[in-house]
């Protein structure tokens, strides 16, 4: 391997490190995507926009509190193992050398800050066609490309909103409560990251066109996570509602409960998980009094009056008491965790999720790995932990890797480099 | 089915020819399979009366009795699908499993650890049958370690990830979730490491073993309020819509009934554009609303002239106003208004189809939306053992005979 082709090769071995992605894109969504092929091995770099950059970088959050734009603990984590490069996509000079990055990349991944309209990105992949790699275009953005929607601006409480998740959190009478901002746009960056492998399996291994993909993250929402609502809607007109502290659908018992130090969560999907807690309480008289045997009829008429029956246990006993009860009974009940409880999870301990990860400034801090752990045919037992192995690879400085590129990998001259960098290209 | 179907059908789906065994259960395990079959995969759920998945079980539509065909979720989960119902406690089934293998490119899984490995269908064995398989097991919490035999469903992965913790009005106890976002999560990520192990063997033609973990997943989505307690030792509690950046930002009441608008207000710009749109009331000069600070330390003030505002007015043509002026705001829809949204229609959404026990009923589309060879729904989903004969016939050249005689043997059921 020369010099000049190890600027987009992976930085380790994985599944997919014979990828090369493009990532325009900033905060989590895009970037997410790319975290996730970079964990199967991907060669991801970054692009840019010189000054700021990703504007993560600003977000935090930061040790104390301390803003750096080295070290923000969001950039950090969803853009670990990447390259970045700095490049004004806007400029002509700065279009040309895209254009350059593409001719050597397999996927591009862009949001709506990229502002290019669905056929401007058709005729991108058709500029870069029948090539060794054949670029495919993955857009993420709130509403999508088209659709008389597709010009909204969006955040994750209005794409959350939009997308049904926000109407069900809270209480009946109440305004409802926008779910946590990370999770429509994980949802999201799922979404680029499987269309990313559909449009290089649609490649077929031949030389010839790419396609584009283009994702909604309020679509994505309103499919896999709100869009059974529709078709319960249709039979039953009652609406998925507001309900507290129970879940949507579901038989009796569905809720967070109160135990002695919190909550503790309830979830009996089939009757011999009833019964199971049933018989964890000791097994309570009501709970034989045939006015309560049919759970939906619990849920529909008695859920108010079973739950305090059922809290007036949880309270005497500790929310890892009551874990205890139901590892050994093996029920599908668990204790409400606390952010600070969670990194200490013993389970999630021992299978090594939480790693030492660096700052781009070097500074060390703890986050989550990868949650899976894959096995070639070839290899004789599984890693112990994620393909990525012991250490995190720490997220790129702003355009820590513009030499490498523009120098190594397009062959520019240092003085070529001092001039794109003096007017503002790089 | 879809009337463009005869158009979509002149372009090659990606996955054709990919068989995928599915044994998926409940929600999270479900939506793997759903993603393949959505691109052209052939996948056949194999599943059995025996140990029948939980997404098949439920309140009845029609009638009141309980009925494996009647499920939303199932029909949601389950488009596209062929259903093989095989009892895999009877040693005929197993071996029919143990034939249909070597045709089969996945086997995604969601069983407890150690189940399928005791029927003789670990990845060691798999592999034996067909050396390049890829198997997919989706766990809770991995193969070992004090928790990883614990059961669970999405909303319980709710609370032992902490999301719960996050949800609820600023300043109370929380509410939880509510809704089994753990599912939809792993099951996309099952997807993409389905996909990933394909590409891979392409290149290679080796197979491989994934285990992808419900409880991790999640907990790896929750970034920044871990990220904070790593880094600050703060443990974040809920918020209710203060976690909305921006003044004035927050989820507003509108004329009608439970309709809200979510909206916020960041720079300066949004700030022009709504004054504009609530056509420049006297307040809005007030100087300390100059500047985002300004804006910021008046919050609650300038949400209650929000609130004033969109409390008699139509939620809908406020957030199109709001867009107009470049300001971000929302309806929260509810799922009657998805069904019909002129925007998610336009995206394709929803596709009708024709459920053979509960008639014309909408199902979600494909979200990943490809611009040369587009996923869709072809099928409702299958009735339980609908396509037992047919996958028999087709994948093992069995007999109308043979198939019989395994039927009432009891092992297609």
């Amino acid at each position: 391997m020369t010099e000049a082709r190890a600027a987009l090769e992976p930085t380790f071995a994985g599944p997919l490190s014979h990828l090369r992605i493009l990532e325009i894109a900033e905060q989590a969504p895009g970037p997410f995507a790319g975290r996730l092929l970079h964990d199967l091995g991907a060669a991801v770099t970054k692009v840019e926009r010189p000054g700021s950059g990703d504007s993560s970088r600003q977000l935090g959050p930061f040790r104390d509190d301390e803003p750096d734009p080295e070290a923000s603990g969001l950039f950090s984590y969803f853009n670990r193992g990447k390259r970045s490069v700095t490049l004004d996509w806007a400029h002509a000079d700065g279009r040309a050398l895209l254009g350059r990055l593409l001719e050597e990349s397999d996927v591009l991944i862009v949001d709506e800050r990229f502002g290019a309209s669905h056929d401007e990105l058709l005729a991108l992949c058709e500029e870069h066609a029948g090539g060794e790699r054949a670029l495919s275009v993955v857009s993420i953005t709130p509403f999508g490309l088209t659709g008389p929607r597709a010009h909204w601006r969006g955040s994750p409480a209005t794409i959350s909103a939009y997308g049904g998740l926000t109407l069900y959190f809270g209480e009946e009478d109440r305004a409802p409560i926008p779910p946590p901002q990370d999770l429509a746009l994980t949802q999201g960056g799922l979404a680029v990251a499987i269309a990313t492998l559909l449009t290089v399996l649609g490649r077929g291994g031949q030389p010839g066109r790419g396609q584009v993909a283009d994702i909604s993250i309020a679509d994505v929402l309103s499919s896999v996570h709100t869009g059974l609502a529709a078709t319960h809607w249709v039979f039953d007109s009652r609406q998925f509602q507001r309900h507290g502290r129970r879940s949507q659908g579901g038989l009796y018992p569905n809720a967070m409960l109160r135990c002695k130090d919190g909550f503790f969560r309830i979830h009996a999907m089939s009757q011999k998980e009833w019964r199971g807690l049933l018989e964890m309480m000791g097994s309570p008289a009501w709970g034989d009094d045939p006015e309560y045997q049919d759970r939906i009829v619990n849920g529909d008429r008695y859920a108010d009056l079973l739950d305090t029956y059922i809290e007036s246990y949880l309270l005497q006993h500790t929310k890892n008491e009551l874990f205890e009860q139901t590892r050994e009974r093996q029920l599908p009940f668990s204790p409400v965790r606390q952010m600070h409880e969670v990194l200490e999870e013993e389970q999630l301990l021992h299978l090594g999720l939480f790693r030492e990860l660096a700052h781009p400034n070097g500074e060390q801090f703890t986050a989550a790995g990868s949650p899976f752990r894959w096995r070639n045919a070839e290899d004789d037992a599984p890693p112990e932990t994620d393909p990525t192995g012991a250490a995190l690879l720490r997220a790129p400085r702003l355009g820590e890797h513009n030499a490498e590129v523009y120098g190594g990998l397009l062959g520019l001259g240092a003085a070529e480099i001092e001039r794109l960098r003096g007017d503002d290209v790089i | 089915m879809t009337s463009s179907d005869g158009e979509r059908r002149a372009t090659l789906d990606i996955l054709e020819g990919v068989r995928v065994l599915d044994l998926g259960m409940v929600w999270a395990g479900s939506i793997c399979g759903q993603v393949l079959s959505d691109f052209g995969a052939d996948v056949v759920k194999v599943e059995s009366r025996s140990n029948l998945d939980i997404a098949r079980r439920g309140r009845p539509i029609i009638g009141t009795e309980y009925d494996p065909n009647q499920n939303p979720l199932f029909h949601n989960t389950a488009r596209n699908k062929r259903s093989l119902a095989l009892n895999l406690k009877t040693e005929e089934g197993r071996d029919v499993l143990r034939r249909i293998v070597p045709h089969a490119d996945i086997l995604i899984e969601n069983w407890r650890p150690g189940a399928l490995p005791r029927l003789g269908f670990g990845y060691e064995d798999l592999r034996t049958l067909r050396p390049d398989i890829i198997m997919i097991s989706q766990t809770l919490a991995g193969q070992d370690g004090i928790d990883a035999r614990l059961r669970a469903y999405g909303p319980t992965v709710g609370g032992i990830t902490g999301l719960d913790s996050l949800v609820g009005y600023q300043g109370e106890a929380p509410l939880g979730m509510g809704h089994a976002y753990a599912d939809p999560n792993v099951g996309l990520h099952s997807a993409l490491l389905a996909l990933s192990a394909l590409e891979r063997r392409r290149l290679t033609g080796e197979g491989a073993y994934i285990d992808v973990s419900m409880w991790e997943a999640m907990v790896a989505a929750l970034a920044t309020p871990l990220l904070d307690c790593e880094l600050n030792g703060r443990v974040a509690g809920p918020l209710g819509d203060d976690a909305i950046p921006g003044a004035p930002a927050g989820v507003f009441a509108c004329a009608g009934d439970d309709h809200w608008l979510v909206l916020e207000v960041h720079d300066d710009a949004d700030w022009a554009g709504i004054v504009e749109a609530m056509e420049r009331p006297d307040w809005a000069s007030d100087e300390r609303f100059a500047s985002a600070e300004g804006r910021l330390a008046a919050r609650e003030e300038l949400n209650e002239h929000v609130r004033a505002w969109t409390a008699t007015r139509d939620r809908d043509e406020l957030a199109e106003l709001l867009q107009g002026h470049g300001v971000i705001a929302s309806p929260c829809l509810a799922v009657s208004e998805r069904l019909f949204d002129d925007h998610l229609l336009a995206r394709e959404g929803f596709t009708w189809v024709e459920n053979p026990v509960l008639g014309r009923e909408p199902v979600y589309g494909q979200a990943i939306r490809l611009s040369e060879t587009p996923g869709y729904v072809r099928e409702p989903a299958p009735m339980l053992g609908q396509h037992s004969a047919e996958v028999l016939r087709e994948l093992l050249d069995m007999s109308d005979e043979e198939i019989e005689a395994l039927d009432e043997a009891g092992v297609l059921r």
